[in-house]
């Protein structure tokens, strides 16, 4: 693709003749690419900058230098021409590698999953990514400490990657410092392993991630000794100080403008409970929260009471809503098998009020809301470039009319969703994601009955938009606004890794589903998207844009209002 | 009556002495009958008193007959088989299968005493001798000369009393063996005399030589009737080989009573096949009594030289006789020598050369290697220490406005008994006179002087004078080599000794440096280090070609080192950012088992760079290893920051440095770092600039960041950093001195968090950022936000 992409601009302007570069007064590139640093101009070139000694930089010199830069450029073979004072440098044809053998891993590395190596310029850099994914695959199996050593013929183009694992190893213990008076067990919280399990150190940086994202610690970071077939951890943290304030007015990919006036005290005790008050306004949403962990349970390090409140302001476009909600849940946070599980459960006291569109009116009731939600670790870890692993989450909903209430509701989502890495390469060639939702409103209620605008719209379900059906406009499948109980959904994308210039992924999308407006049922109508996207990981953030056309199976009258069309979005941070 | 008693007495001796003879004669005859006609009981006779005791002669069959052809002709023909004679020592074994002799003796008359009409002996084939560890017996009180003279004299004698009309004398396989029997050599040889032609060639000669390794082969004639004539009475064709030579010569050897001469010419091939050295030698020798003079000259071919080309050799000798001696008490002299060319001045080369010697470069150098020698002592035992070679190796020496060259060597050799005491002494010295000269030399020949030395002007001068000690093991000299250049800013002043140990065998040597810097001042390139650092050398993963096994070589070189400074800070590296310089003491050196140790000492000097100054207080590299082959180091900088002072204390080793932050007053190691990176303990950063201090303390812990990250980050205003410690890849953004900004590391796309941000003020920072959560909440913002932590 590389190549197409450099042949159709030449093919187009008819002027892909190399032309002679002049590297220095007297040093002449006749062939190849070779753009020198400043700092490699000063000692291929000399320098008026520089004292007496630089200014003029000899011949064998500028050759000496020039051939070493030339190697790192993939340029292996270059050829020189003296003439006097003159130097022409001929670069020759790249050398690439031809093959990748890994030495010494006992069938824990598999060369012929590195991708990118063969066909690619033989260069010092190269080398250096080799040697790193070697070594980071290593150390995310167990060996904390292995030696590895890349050479690369430059004669056959193979390269040779010699290892040396050493022993495997289990985390011995995990030293702490700079945690002042946080009690011991906080951390255990964030930790992404235990003493015991086999190192990996994609959790260890896992678990300095969550540290940092909660605010409590301004630094950590992990160093490891190796000992046997053990590893001592050790990490070391700067916790700040408890309280940030933060103001800010700015502008999201889904609002503009919004202040967001932030507030945190991550140290209201010794066990780091926490309080958290937002209040973000923007033309949408004006909302404060008021929410809190507190870490005062007896026998868990790892579950908190957490009292809640926050107010809201909700405007859509068929819908603006006020409501408040006060509630306290009980939460554990903890790791197992490899996987990150979340769990909250507690009362809320909801205040409703839809001034405009369909939902209740001033209304106050009684909810119980709870959410488990399972994480694998190789997908936390690698939730920024979305190459593999595993997310599922279970909530609940309801109300019951004996307990405060006005209505009984029951409200059960699940979603999960998958990456496959299809073949296992480094970096992956394709990336297949999945994903699936089933959303179940048990309400005896008719959606169509006049009492139904009591129900919240938290409990309709609305379809379409980037998050499910992306052959639709944002939740446009709407039941004439209704909102449906029922929804069973299933996406798949397929992506290419790091095969076209800059960064760029290209993807096909597929989505299925069935909604039903009684509870546990769904209607007849398929919904289907397919369409094509692009996926861009930039350095602040990932771009998507995707063309979807939607369809719909076994119409009937209810669906004829729902458009048929090519969909396309443009999202930022948003992922499959 | 005295008379008659006198006459009687007379009369009575002459017939006892008549009687006597008769009786002697008859007893001889008697005796000779007997003998002839009993020949193995008179044999061991003659064995029991007369023979030496080792000799053994046995024989199965022996026939003799003399006819009386007149009282003075006798015709005697005698014959043996199966003869075999047995020596102890030296230990002889002779077997001779057939012998026989057919002559006539005739006695008062002209002509020759003695006339071989035939004489035929046919060795068998398990002939040998084995040498004995005796002493040889002395030499003869004669000079070379009078020795051949002699030899050919009885030659010409003999054949006035003894002609030898057919003769054939075949000795198939004769083996030579050492005395200790582990060598063997095997000559065959035949000499032949066919027909009854006396005025044409003595004899026809062949002999052959093979040890197992080498071979030759002699085939030529003898004749004694050209002796004192001006044709030649030798003449000898012989080939030879042997493991890595070739030789074919044709020799003539002419005698002329007073003179003998000898002339060969050959054609002569030495190493391995395709490589040969050939040589093309004619000699020619000429003996007199008073002395031999030996002239060779000869072209060459291929001899290989690292710096030069020989085409042609020639070589004297001229050896005093005095009659009555074996060797003269007056020396031989002798001459070598060779026009070595100067292939390494090509066309091309010669015009800037002699522009900058301001000289002729000559073609040619003549390498002369002559001197004398006292035969006499040489090839004798003198019972003092006594002088037997004094020689001389010289290089017609050069001098010009670039170089000044005398190569000179000698050798004196006394002999004591059988001991030889060598005296080597060297006398040579090259004198670079214009460093610029030589530097425009070896530029022109893509020899690099890398900048900033190639500006640099001044002499360097090798000297290597006195003698040359050694003993049992070891021959030992030194050369001295002083630099002395400089340019306006820079300096070099480094006196040096080496000394060249080199062993008995020549398998060994051993080169001990010892170097004083006397001021070493070099300029640094002026490189903007934040811009990175260019690689110097090729990377060492990059394998260029297939690794062959090397031969082990039979020479072995060690060299030692020692190198200090005679002063603290003599090396001075001039640097923009070093004020005035970075001073630097040496003191390296290695023992005999090639481990270093001593150390490399950065002496206090302040470092300048953007908005920091460094004050380098210590830094020492002690250049003992450890065991993973890795140098420890130790030292102290010091920055002085705001209210700080932070102490960066240096540990650990080279390749993995250990860096502990210390302060006054005290801080934490996440303060220092903020204070170096942002001015501020980390308390009073923003959570953005927080983030980027715990990344850089991070990659410093994982030592992703060394020294020189650290202070470059301490030196310029640092935008963004971001750290992944799975694969330890760091990204930054620093901005330089011309306004712009530079991205430090790589991989951008692999790192876990990614934040551009403009700061507006010190709290007002512009975000734009995407950060992933756990529940999958990303949202991309661009954020103008003030913060505060308290």
């Amino acid at each position: 693709m590389r190549a197409l992409a450099l042949f159709i601009p030449c093919f187009l302007f008819l002027s892909c003749a190399h032309k002679e570069t002049k590297l220095c007064d007297n040093v002449t590139l006749k062939e190849g690419r070779l753009e020198l640093s400043s700092n490699e101009q000063v000692i291929v070139c000399g320098s008026p900058k520089g004292g007496e000694g630089w200014r003029d930089v000899p011949i064998p010199q500028a050759q000496y230098q020039l051939n070493v830069l030339l190697q790192e450029s993939g340029y292996l073979t270059p050829r020189f021409e003296r003439t006097g004072d003159r130097l022409d440098v001929w670069s020759g044809p790249r050398t690439v590698f031809k093959d990748l053998k890994v030495h010494g891993a006992d069938g824990l590395l598999e060369g012929s999953k590195k991708r990118k190596v063969i066909g690619e310029t033989i260069t010092p850099a190269k080398l250096d990514e080799i040697n790193q994914w070697a070594d980071t695959d290593l150390r995310s199996k167990g060996y904390a400490c292995p030696q590895v050593d890349v050479k690369a013929q430059v004669w056959d183009g193979l390269v040779n990657v010699s290892v040396n694992p050493g022993i495997r190893q289990t985390v011995a213990g995990i030293r702490r410092t700079g945690l002042d008076n946080l009690d011991e067990d906080t951390l255990a919280r964030y930790l992404a392993f235990e003493a015991g399990d086999w190192y990996d150190v994609r959790e260890t940086q896992l678990s300095v991630n969550r540290l940092l994202s909660d605010g409590l610690i301004q630094s950590a970071y992990f160093t490891s000794s190796c000992r046997g077939d053990q590893v001592d951890l050790h990490l070391r943290a700067d916790v700040g100080r408890p309280r940030l304030f933060r103001f800010g007015v700015g502008a999201s990919t889904e609002e503009f403008p919004f202040l967001d006036i932030w507030f945190k005290n991550t140290k209201l005790d010794g066990r780091a409970s926490s309080l958290t008050a937002t209040l973000y306004a923007s033309p949408r949403v004006q909302r404060f929260n008021l929410g809190t962990e507190l870490y005062i349970l007896p026998f868990t390090k790892r579950g908190y009471f957490g009292p809640r409140f926050q107010t809201a302001r909700k405007t859509e476009r068929f819908l603006e809503e006020l409501s408040g909600k006060a509630g306290a849940d009980v939460g554990r946070n903890w790791d197992k098998w490899s996987v990150r599980w979340r769990g909250r459960a507690g009362p809320t006291l909801n205040y409703v009020n839809t001034v405009k569109g369909k939902g209740p009116r001033d209304v106050l009731f009684l909810s119980y809301d709870a959410s488990l939600l399972a994480m694998n670790h190789v997908y936390e870890s690698g939730l920024s470039t979305q190459f593999e692993g595993w997310q599922a989450s279970l909530d609940y909903s309801g109300q019951r009319a004996e307990l405060g209430s006005y209505l009984n509701v029951d409200k059960y989502q699940f979603n999960y969703k998958q990456l496959f890495n299809l073949g296992g390469f480094s970096p992956p060639l394709v990336v297949l994601g999945t994903r699936f939702e089933l959303t179940s409103v048990n309400s005896k209620t008719d959606l169509r009955d006049p009492n139904a605008k009591k129900l919240p719209s938290d409990y309709r379900v609305f379809f379409g938009g980037d998050d499910n059906l992306r052959g639709f406009g944002r939740k446009i499948l709407n039941n004439n606004d209704f909102g449906y109980l029922t929804a069973g959904y299933a996406g798949f994308e397929m992506r290419l890794i790091e095969q076209l210039p800059y960064h760029l992924e290209p993807f096909v999308l597929y989505d299925i589903a069935k909604l039903g407006d009684g509870r546990a049922n769904l209607d007849d109508p398929i919904f289907t998207s397919w369409g094509l996207g692009l996926r861009w990981p930039s350095p602040f953030g990932t771009l998507r844009g995707s063309a979807a056309r939607g369809r719909i199976y076994n119409e009937n009258q209810d669906t004829a209002m729902y458009p048929q069309e090519w969909v396309f979005f443009l999202s930022f941070g948003q992922e499959f | 009556m005295k008379e008659d008693v006198w006459l009687r007495r007379v009369k009575v001796a002459i017939a006892s002495v008549l009687i006597l003879v008769a009786v002697l004669l008859l007893s001889t005859a008697g005796a000779v009958f007997w003998a002839v006609n009993n020949p193995r009981k008179a044999f061991a006779l003659a064995e029991k008193y007369v023979l030496p005791a080792d000799l053994k002669i046995k024989w199965e069959q022996m026939d003799f007959d003399a006819k009386r052809v007149t009282w003075r002709n006798w015709e005697i023909d005698w014959s043996t088989a199966k003869l075999t004679v047995d020596k102890g020592s030296p230990e002889i074994h002779l077997p001779v299968e057939q012998a026989s002799m057919k002559f006539a003796l005739s006695f008062f008359q002209p002509g020759p005493l003695l006339s071989f009409r035939e004489l035929k002996v046919a060795t068998g084939e398990s002939a040998s001798f084995r040498s004995s560890a005796e002493e040889p017996a002395a030499k003869t009180a004669q000079s070379p000369f009078e020795q051949f003279q002699t030899y050919l004299e009885y030659l010409k004698t003999g054949s006035k009393w003894l002609t030898v009309e057919n003769m054939n004398l075949q000795v198939p396989k004769f083996a030579l063996l050492s005395s200790d029997g582990k060598s063997e050599s095997i000559i065959s040889a035949k000499l032949t005399k066919p027909g009854k032609d006396q005025n044409k060639a003595l004899a026809d000669f062949e002999v052959t030589f093979a040890d197992g390794v080498n071979k030759f082969a002699a085939k030529g004639w003898a004749d004694t009737t050209k002796l004192d004539v001006a044709a030649p009475f030798l003449k000898l064709d012989a080939e030879g080989a042997g493991k890595g030579w070739k030789i074919k010569t044709a020799a003539s050897g002419f005698y002329q009573g007073e003179t003998a001469k000898f002339e060969t010419e050959s054609d002569l091939a030495v190493g391995e096949p395709g490589k040969e050295i050939k040589a093309h030698p004619k000699l020619n020798v000429t003996m007199t009594a008073a002395e031999a003079f030996l002239k060779l000259q000869s072209p060459v071919i291929n001899i290989p030289g690292p710096m030069v080309k020989i085409e042609k050799l020639e070589a004297e000798l001229r050896v005093p006789f005095d009659n009555g001696y074996a060797w003269s008490e007056r020396p031989a002299a002798f001459k070598v020598w060779f026009p070595a060319d100067l292939f390494f001045v090509d066309k091309d080369m010669r015009p800037p050369l002699e522009k900058s010697c301001r000289c002729k470069i000559p073609e040619r150098l003549v390498v002369t290697y002559e001197g004398r020698a006292w035969l006499e002592h040489l090839l004798g035992k003198p019972a003092d220490s006594t002088t037997v070679l004094d020689s001389k190796l010289s290089v017609e020496g050069v001098d010009n406005k670039l170089l000044t060259v005398n190569l000179n060597a000698h050798l004196k050799v006394n002999k004591l008994g059988e001991e030889w005491i060598l005296e080597p002494r060297l006398d040579s010295s090259v004198l670079v006179q214009s460093f610029q000269g030589l530097r425009q030399f070896l530029d022109a020949r893509n020899v690099m002087i890398p900048a900033p030395l190639d500006i640099l002007d001044g002499k360097i001068s090798l000297l290597a004078r006195g003698s040359v000690d050694h003993d049992d093991k070891l021959i030992r000299t030194a050369v001295d080599i002083k630099v002395a250049l400089n340019s306006p800013t820079q300096k070099i002043d480094i006196e040096s000794t080496v000394r060249l140990n080199l062993t008995r065998d020549f398998k060994s040597l051993d080169v001990i440096v010892q170097t004083l810097i006397k001021e070493l001042k070099i300029e640094l390139p002026p490189i903007d280090p934040i811009r990175g650092i260019p690689s110097l050398k090729t990377d060492s993963r990059l394998v260029f070609k297939q690794a062959e096994p090397k031969k082990s070589s039979a020479f072995k070189m060690r060299v030692f080192f020692d190198v200090k400074t005679v002063n603290p800070g003599a090396v001075k590296l001039l640097s923009k950012l070093a004020d005035p310089y970075a001073p630097i003491t040496v003191d390296v050196n290695n023992n005999k088992q090639g481990e270093s140790s001593g150390s490399l000492r950065l002496e206090p000097f302040t470092l300048t760079y953007l908005r920091r100054k460094v004050m380098l207080e210590r830094l020492q590299m002690t250049l003992t290893e450890n065991e993973d082959g890795d140098f420890p180091i130790g030292g102290r900088l010091r920055i002085d920051q705001t209210a700080y002072k932070i102490f960066v204390d240096i540990a650990g080793t080279a390749g993995s440095p250990i860096i502990n932050l210390n302060s006054e007053p005290y801080l934490e190691r996440a303060d220092i770092i903020s204070v170096l990176l942002f001015d501020r303990v980390s308390g009073e950063l923003v959570s953005a600039d927080a983030d980027t201090a715990g990344g850089v303390n991070a990659a410093m812990a994982d030592r992703a960041i060394g020294l020189f990250g650290l202070w470059a980050f301490a030196t310029t205003p640092i935008r963004s950093f971001s750290y992944n410690a799975v694969t330890k890849v760091y990204t930054a953004t620093v901005q330089l001195a011309d306004g712009l900004t530079a991205g430090v590391g790589t991989n951008w796309e692999r790192a876990a968090h990614l934040e551009v941000r403009k700061r507006v003020s010190r709290r007002w920072v512009l975000t734009a950022s995407w950060s992933p959560t756990e529940d999958h909440q990303q949202v991309g913002k661009l954020v103008l936000q003030w913060e505060k932590r308290f």
